[in-house]
């Protein structure tokens, strides 16, 4: 029984607030609704509330397509590999990139990632001050990349400033798609350069990358600007999700006492904070999903037509009653983690999952050995902006105590 | 007591093998592959946990 729709018309994909706002805003909607018709002046789309119907829908990628993965490009000029493919495409790339991102290889990386992250703390340390944002959250997914790719560490600034133009939104919130584009081009034209050469070389060389470059599609070798394509979409995937998902982890344990004392005492006696790590991924899960309707369906209670677009925010699914008691608040002691969808579900689940894991659990880990006592800045109020993945502007830390 | 998966949804978040790693092992890509599907005497309440840990709901237990 389809009921009439729901339509919305306060609601925006895009916007900037309070940090708290980012994944508040759909607390109201959430207890009235589970799939709404939002109306903006410029689109129009589902949005789906409710816990079960976010993973259902996330699982029948038949009738979801990810031809389109956000409402904000109903029209997107390049299909992203593997992320805008259905299966059965999709299943050849997901099968030759899942072993590179198994737990157990992205275990192997764990070391440097403690290296890495010692080095920047003990530098943020000395200094006694920081933006979490600038000197710490952005810099470690970056390394992790370069490393994974099989890429030289030196590239680090020059990858560090084609990340910001591509992904950081102007100070209002708005995304400049010039300045995206352009630092896009400059993605796509490093990895096209570097493949050419190692093409050129004989040598396949280090890393993902090497390993890319003996990709076989149905006995075909890969071509290269499908391998080009990936390596943009691994680029653009594992950046700013790490790093915002890390930002306001932070900022809540800068904001919460009794929270932040409980990780600085886990840190410090050597106990794992994986159950924090996921506890933190769940109440401020950073992306929302979107999907293409290819047939006609009915999703509680809402008919939706073929064509339609629908965005699937996993910060509101991860704080529905229906995944876990109290899913409303935020608690660091329930001592089982809850099954959150803050990696998405169904064929395309967060291929980077288990490597965002382990830099969250040693980036936290690292930094509340070595900084305990910490709070925002005296004065200052950091600002959230939110649109396919939420995240802070600047997150300046201090009052690191003695 | 006996591990039922349904492997069609099954999306490698390995969140069970992270409960429970000797249960719940896993192929090279990630997935979940049991290779025993019988619950050790003792075992029933971390095969528990495990199967409510997965995020597709992709796992159930049957008691034999
Ligand atoms: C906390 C950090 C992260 C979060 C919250 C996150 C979240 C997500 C989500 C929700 C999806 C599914 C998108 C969809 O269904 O349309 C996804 C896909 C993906 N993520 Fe992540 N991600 C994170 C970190 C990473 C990292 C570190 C990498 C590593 C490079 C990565 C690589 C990918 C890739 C390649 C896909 C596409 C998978 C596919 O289409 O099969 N992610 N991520
Ligand atoms: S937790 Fe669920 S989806 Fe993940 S590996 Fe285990 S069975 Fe598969």
């Amino acid at each position: 029984m389809t009921t009439p729709t729901t339509e919305v018309t306060d609601h925006r994909l895009v916007g900037v607030g309070a940090v708290d706002e980012a994944g508040d805003r759909f607390d109201a909607l959430r207890a009235r609704h589970r799939v709404v018709r939002v109306i903006e002046p410029e689109r129009s789309y589902w949005m789906v509330l409710d816990h079960d119907l976010v993973r259902e829908c996330l699982q029948n990628p038949a009738v979801f397509s990810s031809e389109v993965i956000t409402p904000l490009s109903p029209d997107p000029p390049l299909s992203m590999i593997p992320i805008q493919l259905d299966p059965p495409e999709h299943t050849q790339w997901r099968r030759l990139l899942a072993q590179y991102f198994s737990p157990r290889t992205m275990g192997l990386l764990r070391p440097r990632l403690e290296e890495r992250t010692a080095e920047l703390v003990a530098a943020i340390r000395a200094r006694g001050a920081c933006d979490y944002v600038e000197d710490f959250a952005l810099e470690l997914p970056t390394v992790v990349f370069l490393e994974l790719m099989g890429l030289p560490i030196d590239e680090l600034p020059t990858f560090l400033a084609w990340e910001k133009q591509a992904l950081a939104p102007t100070g209002e919130g708005d995304f400049d798609k010039d300045r995206q584009i352009g630092g896009i081009f400059s993605v796509v034209g490093y990895f096209q350069a570097e493949i050419a050469r190692r093409r050129e070389s004989g040598e396949r060389g280090d890393g993902l990358l090497g390993a890319m470059l003996g990709w076989e599609l149905d006995g075909v070798p890969a071509p290269d600007d499908a391998l080009v394509n990936c390596c943009l979409l691994l680029f653009l995937a594992g950046l700013d999700t790490v790093a915002m998902s890390l930002s306001f982890a932070m900022h809540h344990l800068a904001t919460h006492d009794a929270d932040r004392r409980h990780v600085a005492g886990l840190a410090a006696a050597g106990e794992p904070i994986d159950d924090v790590v996921e506890e933190l991924l769940r109440f401020y899960a950073v992306p929302e999903v979107g999907r293409k309707v290819k047939q006609d369906i009915e999703v509680g209670g809402q008919q939706l037509r073929a064509g339609d677009l629908v965005l699937f925010p996993l910060v509101a699914a991860n704080r529905d009653e229906a995944l876990v008691a109290g899913a409303d608040a935020l608690d660091l002691t329930t001592g089982q983690a809850a099954p959150h969808l803050a990696f998405g579900a169904g064929p395309h689940r967060c291929l980077g999952s288990h490597l965002a894991r382990i830099e969250m659990t040693v980036a936290l880990a690292g930094w509340h050995r070595v900084i305990p006592e910490y709070a925002l800045r005296p004065d200052t109020t950091p600002r959230a902006y939110w649109g396919n993945v939420h995240g802070i502007f600047a997150l300046p830390l201090a009052e690191f105590g003695s | 007591m006996r591990i039922v998966v349904d492997s069609g949804l099954c999306s490698g978040h390995a969140r069970c093998n992270a409960t429970a790693e000797d249960l719940f092992p896993l192929d090279d890509l990630g997935y979940v592959a049991v290779t025993d599907p019988t619950v050790p005497a003792g075992q029933e309440k971390r095969a528990r946990d495990a199967v409510s840990a997965c995020p597709e709901r992709a796992l159930s237990l049957i008691d034999t």
